[in-house]
């Protein structure tokens, strides 16, 4: 099973990245220019003018990039009284004392994105600590094999982004680790060489791929800072150029300035919330090189980029879409919201605590790690985890978070498995900093700049429901086809949100896509009770405004509101996926959603006009899934509607009367020690808050009002 | 006070409850249009194939990648070996009920009772020989044209109740409305039940014997 997972996961990588490069795959029948493309990498660099120097504790000093000698001694210190450190010492030590790497021509790692990802820096990258925590003649003898190998090849990507793909950025990145490593104890020449390779591939990667000479037709990771795939480069470009920056006879200053001027631009653009618009799935395919580039830059050159405000705060995307009781996400974006387990990639959220010192953090994060370790131990926990930040107590953590800069909140009614995790989206495309970027940085034509938003999905005000290992309303599985209608939201027919039925999602021409769906509302009550509102209105070619309203209320129940007021007669179809759907009593609007493991949430659906109400099938088309689900569809051909859907995960037999009055709509909630009131007062434009008040047997339980605006992008 | 009294006073109280509730609400619920977890199993209405009914049932593996033919008893079967691509496929003639073509828009169901033995045989680079049988074996089920054009395609252990490939006889329900596009044939002339399975690796030795009992579109 291990191995399957194993297997699953590399698949997985492999493919996904495989179908991003496929956009900038060279037309069929065109092979690889070798001549072409090096013709374009300029025998020498210009002046520099403002180069970084190595701070003078590191002049001279290897190793240095990641960890020092002593700091070496340190780890292996920490890990005498800290069993996570300790487990992963042991494991690295272990396994660089068994691998063996036989010298070989061509090795997989130089043929594509998927081995340098998986092997390159999953694995090889691991001797790096291995042979400095004990220096056995076996890791040595395997980082001189792996050295010598990647000297001795022209390329370190043979593929038609020669150079300068993302493998070659990993490539990069483990040799620059394990040269650094080893330097020391290799023979001079070897190790004047090496440096020179190393340089070689730096100017490879620059020139062709950040100055974008490269003889590729689409240039599809240069073009915003947001871009993980950047990210990859960017670790390999700081590991490479940090490690040969003092290294005699070799003209590397010109090439670190550009890098400065790489992250200092990276960084700018870094939202506060440390978060990716793609989804956490994606955030953990970033993350870890983000944070190794700014790390290796830190140390050695006296940057500060760890300081910006999302490293800190990366963590909170990881921990808040974590499935309850499942060892994956129940995320948005592209996610096969499969279940995996933990992986080097995903050590890199421990700098969030390293650096903000949150135990409660701590404690979530090692949590999450024993919830879903395998039995291995990633190397990467020697970089990123900190045993001095001290153990909280993750249940300590509020159970809900807005993020900003997504235009997303998570609420669950604890921290335990069986907790109900509720998902709500409604953010722009991109999200806020993005789009920032987009409107701010023009582009040549002095138009909004080209961002990618490839994994994107127009699912604005959409909402996913799980609990104990099980997903009561799909959060998805990395479509193949993105359209609005697989998502938990509503369509106007078949037809969804602006943007919507692309393998790949591509910015919406001549609009602020922050105009077209952004959180209006927000506020959290005594209790974790929670009102949040979404506007999606614009994302749709023919309504004037769709308001959905998420009301929490844990231990409770759940309601959702929906106002939708659309340009002349429309179909309007509200729709609700999930594995199995059943009607349990039309008459006053009963239905349930369950899974075939058992769990149920039964829930009720009324409106304020005559409505059809359908179970269909859904094939959620993902990458590596296809899963037939059913979709619960309530649909009426009008100008408007109101729809009130109240959901019961909580077993307290809650039922609802609607009754609408002029100007507003009163819903009556009771069930289980539950009698309350509730007074909807719908919106009167496209950014302000609807009036919406709860009273419980006469008192007031929480209230929005027009001054409960939910914060949108990075905060002051 | 008496009793029976006691019993009218609290009834008018309820139905005074009642009408008082009935009196808020003026929402309305809705109308069911469309169930397809409807218990109420599906209507055949058309018989492409039965067990033991052959006339007019063609076979062939448009790939040459299985050996297709009918059992003895009239079930369709096709035997895989090895790792080449397979195309085996269902041809028919038009019959009393069955038409030569249909549209796949035209019914709910394609219905298949099927079954699916056999297992993978895999050989290692140290020359052991092992052997397996992965729930999901994407096998996938084509619909062609007459042109022999693909009108749509899904993974078989998709649409099981429990996402694996049938090993047993088991029915399988496959909703049209899946099989409707993602191919550049003509949707509304179905004219064969095809499968697909692309070529493997060449360590892995294929085993296995697709029988099918019963094919019908329902609504």
């Amino acid at each position: 099973m291990k191995k399957f997972m194993s297997l699953l996961i590399v698949l997985t990588l492999v493919a996904g990245f495989a179908a991003t490069m496929a956009m900038a795959a060279p037309p069929a029948g065109g092979g690889v220019d070798y001549e072409g493309n090096l013709a374009l990498v300029p025998p020498a660099d210009p002046e520099p003018t403002d180069a970084p120097k190595l701070l003078p504790a590191m002049v001279g000093k290897h190793p240095r990039l990641l960890f020092t000698s002593e700091e070496i001694e340190l780890l292996k210190k920490q890990a005498e009284t800290d069993e996570v450190l300790k487990a992963a010492v042991d494991g690295v030590v272990s396994w660089s004392k068994r691998i063996k790497v036989p010298v070989q021509q061509k090795p997989a790692v130089v043929t594509g994105d998927g081995p340098a990802l998986t092997q390159s820096v999953g694995q090889w990258a691991m001797l790096a600590y291995g042979y400095n925590l004990e220096k056995s003649d076996n890791a040595r003898e395997a980082i001189v094999n792996i050295l010598t190998m990647m000297l001795n090849e022209p390329h370190w990507a043979d593929t038609a982004e020669l150079d300068s793909n993302m493998g070659a950025g990993n490539n990069m990145l483990m040799v620059a680790l394990l040269y650094d490593a080893v330097y020391e104890d290799l023979e001079p020449e070897l190790r004047k060489q090496l440096a020179a390779k190393i340089l070689t591939h730096v100017r490879r990667m620059h020139y062709l791929g950040y100055q974008q000479k490269a003889l590729m037709p689409i240039k599809y990771w240069q073009q915003d800072p947001a871009n993980n795939h950047r990210w990859h480069r960017g670790a390999g470009m700081a590991a490479s150029l940090i490690a040969i920056a003092d290294e005699e006879g070799v003209e590397s200053r010109y090439m670190l300035q550009e890098l400065r001027k790489e992250m200092d631009f990276l960084i700018k653009w870094y939202p506060h919330d440390g978060d990716c618009h793609e989804g956490s799935s994606y955030q953990v395919f970033g993350f870890n090189y983000l944070a190794m580039a700014a790390r290796i830059m830190d140390r050695n050159i006296g940057t500060q980029y760890l300081k910006a405000p999302g490293f800190a705060n990366a963590w909170a995307q990881q921990i808040y879409y974590r499935a309850p009781g499942r060892k994956g996400y129940m995320t948005f974006g592209d996610a096969p919201n499969n279940e995996r387990p933990f992986q080097h990639l995903d050590s890199a959220f421990f700098l969030s605590p390293a650096l903000s010192r949150d135990k409660n953090v701590q404690a979530a994060l090692l949590n999450y790690y024993k919830f879903t370790n395998n039995g291995r131990h990633p190397w990467t926990m020697l970089t990123w985890y900190d045993p001095t930040v001290g153990l909280g107590d993750y249940k300590a953590i509020p159970t809900y978070r807005i993020f900003p800069d997504l235009g997303a909140v998570t609420m669950r009614d604890s921290w335990e498995s069986d907790a109900v995790l509720m998902t709500f989206k409604c953010g722009p495309y991109a999200g806020y900093k993005l789009n920032e970027y987009r409107h701010t940085v023009l582009d040549e034509n002095g138009n909004p700049h080209y961002i990618n938003i490839a994994h994107d999905d127009p699912d604005a005000n959409s909402f996913a429901l799980g609990t104990d290992g099980e997903f009561l309303f799909h959060p998805g599985n990395y479509a193949t086809n993105k359209v609005t209608r697989t998502h938990s939201t509503i369509t106007l027919g078949q037809k969804g949100q602006k943007g919507e039925g692309d393998a790949y999602t591509q910015p919406v021409n001549g609009v602020d896509m922050r105009d077209l769906s952004y959180l209006v509302s927000w506020k959290v009550g005594e209790q974790g009770r929670i009102i949040v509102e979404g506007e999606a209105g614009n994302a749709y070619d023919d309504l004037e405004l769709f308001r959905r309203t998420a009301i929490w209320m844990p231990g409770e129940y759940i309601l959702l509101l929906d106002d939708v007021r659309a340009r002349g007669q429309q179909k309007i179809t509200w729709r609700g996926t999930c594995e199995k759907a059943q009607f349990e009593n039309p008459e006053d609007g009963r239905c349930y959603a369950y899974t075939k493991k058992g769990k149920r949430v039964d829930f009720q659906m009324l409106a304020n006009r005559e409505f059809n109400g359908s179970i269909d099938f859904m094939m959620l088309v993902g990458r590596w899934t296809q899963l037939l689900m059913h979709q619960f569809q309530f649909s009426l051909d009008s100008q408007d509607v109101r729809f009130a859907c109240l959901m019961d995960p909580w077993k307290k037999k809650v039922s609802m009367t609607m009754k609408e009055e002029a100007g507003g709509v009163t819903l009556k909630v009771t069930g289980d020690g539950i009698n309350d009131t509730w007074t909807w007062k719908p919106a009167g434009d496209l950014k302000t808050p609807a009036s919406i008040t709860c009273t419980r047997d006469g008192k007031e339980l929480i209230t929005l009002t027009e001054k409960d605006k939910a914060p949108q992008g990075d905060a002051e | 006070m008496s009793t029976r009294f006691r019993l009218k006073m609290l009834i008018v109280a309820a139905a005074a409850v009642v009408l008082a509730f009935l009196a808020l609400s003026d929402a309305l619920a809705f109308k069911v249009v469309k169930n397809v977890n409807s218990p109420e199993p599906p209507v055949e209405k058309v018989v492409i194939f039965a067990k033991g009914e052959t006339d007019g049932i063609v076979l062939k593996d448009l790939s040459d990648g299985s050996t297709m033919s009918f059992t003895d008893d009239g079930e369709i079967q096709a035997k895989f070996e090895g790792f080449a691509e397979t195309k085996p496929a269902i041809k028919w003639e038009a019959g009393d009920k069955r038409p030569d073509t249909f549209d796949a828009k035209g019914y709910e169901y394609l219905i298949i009772r099927m079954k699916m033995e056999g297992e993978v045989k895999r050989t290692h680079a140290n020359g052991k020989v092992t052997s397996s049988r992965p729930d999901n074996l994407w096998f996938a089920l084509h619909l062609l044209d007459e042109e022999g054009r693909r009108c749509g395609s899904l993974n078989l252990s998709s649409v099981t109740e429990d996402e694996k490939m049938p090993e047993e006889m088991t029915t399988v329900r496959i909703p049209l409305l899946l099989l409707r596009s993602g191919g550049d044939g003509d949707a509304s002339k179905v004219a064969a039940v095809a499968f697909y399975w692309p070529k493997t690796h060449d360590y892995n030795d294929r085993q296995f014997n697709l029988v099918i009992e019963r094919i019908t579109l329902a609504d």
